[in-house]
C-alpha cells in the first residue's frame, strides 16, 4: 500500500522538521520527555486507585481519593499534547505502524475504563461503599491490563516501525 | 575519571551473558518495558504519598496510605533489575554516559531521603496524620525532596539515549 502522501506534507513542514533537527532544548527529547511524565501522572495515579479497589490499604477512605483523578487528567492532558507533537515529528513512522492504532485504542478503552472506576464508585454514592468496591475490582483489573497493554504498545513502537520517514522504508 | 573501570566493563561487554541481553531486540524491548512498568508503579505510589505529606487530598489519612509503600518496593525492584540487565548489556554505553550517572547520583539521593524518613521517627509522626491533619514540616521537607529527586530521576532517564539505535542493529 501507497503510503500516502499528506504524510511527507506534514514531515516537510517547518513544525515537524524543527522538533526532529533542532538542537533546542524543547525540540524532540523534551517532547519525549514530557511524554514520560505524563504516563507516571496518568498511570501512576490510576494505578493507585486500582490498587485499593483490590484490597490494597483498604483502610483508606475512597472519598479523598477522588482527587487523584485530577492528576490522572492532567496527566492525560500532557501525554495528548506531546503525543500530537510526537506525531507531526514523524507522522509516517506512526501511522504505518499497525501498533500505534493498538496502542490508541488500548489507550481509549484504558481512559474509559477510568471514567467508569470514577462514575460507578467514585460519584454514584447511593450505593454502600462495600458493593461500589466489590464492583470496581472487575474493573481495576482491567485498568491495569490495559494500562499495561497501552506502555507495551507504545514500547513497541521504538521497535516496529517500517518507515522512519517517508520514503525510507527499514529493513527489519 | 572512570579509566579505572575500563577493564571490567569491557571485559563484562564480551561475556555470553551480556551478548544474551542485547542478542535479541525482543528481549531488549521487553526489559525496556518492564523498566517503565516499573517506572509507573513506583512513581505513581511515592508520588501520591509525596503529594499527600505536602498537603493534596488531605482527607487520606496516612497511615494506610502507607500500606502502599511495598508497591513502590516492587516497582523499584523492577527497575533494578531491568537497569541491571540492561546495563550487563552495555557495559560500556552505560559507563561512558553521563545522563546514566547522574540519574544513578539522583536514586542514590533519593535512597538518602528515604532513609532519612524513617531514621529520623518522620514515619511514626506522619502515621498520627489523620483526615485533614497537617503533616509537620520534616515531612513536608522530606516529601518535597523525594518527588523533586524522583522528577530528575525520569528527566536524566530520558537523556540516556541512542541506545536502540545500537541494538537494532543486532540480530532480531
Amino acid at each position: 500500500m501507497a503510503v500516502p502522501e499528506f504524510l511527507n506534507t506534514i514531515e516537510q513542514s517547518g513544525l515537524s522538521t524543527w522538533i526532529r533537527e533542532s538542537d533546542s532544548l524543547f525540540a524532540y527529547y523534551f517532547i519525549l520527555l514530557c511524554h514520560t511524565l505524563g504516563l507516571a501522572l496518568l498511570v501512576g495515579a490510576n494505578t493507585v486507585v486500582d490498587l485499593r479497589l483490590l484490597g490494597v490499604a483498604s483502610e483508606l477512605p475512597l472519598k479523598p481519593l477522588e482527587r487523584l483523578f485530577s492528576i490522572m487528567w492532567l496527566g492525560f492532558g500532557i501525554n495528548a499534547t506531546s503525543g500530537v507533537f510526537l506525531l507531526i515529528a514523524y507522522p509516517t513512522k506512526a501511522l504505518t505502524n499497525p501498533i500505534f492504532y493498538i496502542k490508541l485504542s488500548l489507550i481509549a478503552l484504558a481512559v474509559i475504563t477510568m471514567q467508569r472506576i470514577k462514575n460507578r464508585v467514585f460519584v454514584n454514592v447511593s450505593l454502600s461503599e462495600a458493593t461500589r468496591v466489590a464492583r470496581g475490582k472487575m474493573m481495576a483489573k482491567l485498568s491495569l491490563g490495559l494500562w499495561i497493554g497501552a506502555i507495551t504498545a507504545g514500547r513497541l513502537l521504538a521497535y516496529t516501525y517500517t518507515y522512519r520517514l517517508f520514503g525510507s522504508r527499514v529493513a527489519h | 575519571m572512570l579509566g579505572f573501570v575500563h577493564p571490567f566493563v569491557t571485559w563484562l561487554a564480551g561475556t555470553q551473558f551480556s551478548k544474551l541481553m542485547i542478542g535479541s531486540k525482543w528481549w531488549w524491548a521487553f526489559l525496556m518495558d518492564m523498566h517503565f512498568i516499573g517506572l509507573a508503579l513506583l512513581i505513581g505510589t511515592i508520588g501520591v504519598f509525596d503529594l499527600r505529606l505536602l498537603g493534596f487530598a488531605k482527607q487520606l489519612p496516612i497511615a494506610p496510605l502507607h500500606r502502599l509503600m511495598p508497591w513502590a518496593i516492587a516497582g523499584f525492584s523492577i527497575n533494578f533489575v531491568t537497569v541491571g540487565l540492561a546495563f550487563i548489556g552495555m557495559p560500556v554505553f552505560y559507563t561512558y554516559d553521563i545522563a546514566f550517572w547522574l540519574k544513578m547520583c539522583a536514586i542514590l539521593l533519593a535512597g538518602l531521603n528515604v532513609a532519612a524518613f524513617y531514621f529520623t521517627g518522620t514515619l511514626r509522626r506522619v502515621e498520627q496524620v489523620g483526615a485533614g491533619e497537617d503533616a509537620p514540616l520534616l515531612a513536608k521537607f522530606i516529601a518535597a525532596t523525594s518527588l523533586l529527586l524522583w522528577f530528575a530521576v525520569i528527566i536524566l532517564g530520558r537523556y540516556i539515549q541512542l541506545f536502540e539505535d545500537s541494538i537494532s542493529s543486532g540480530s532480531n
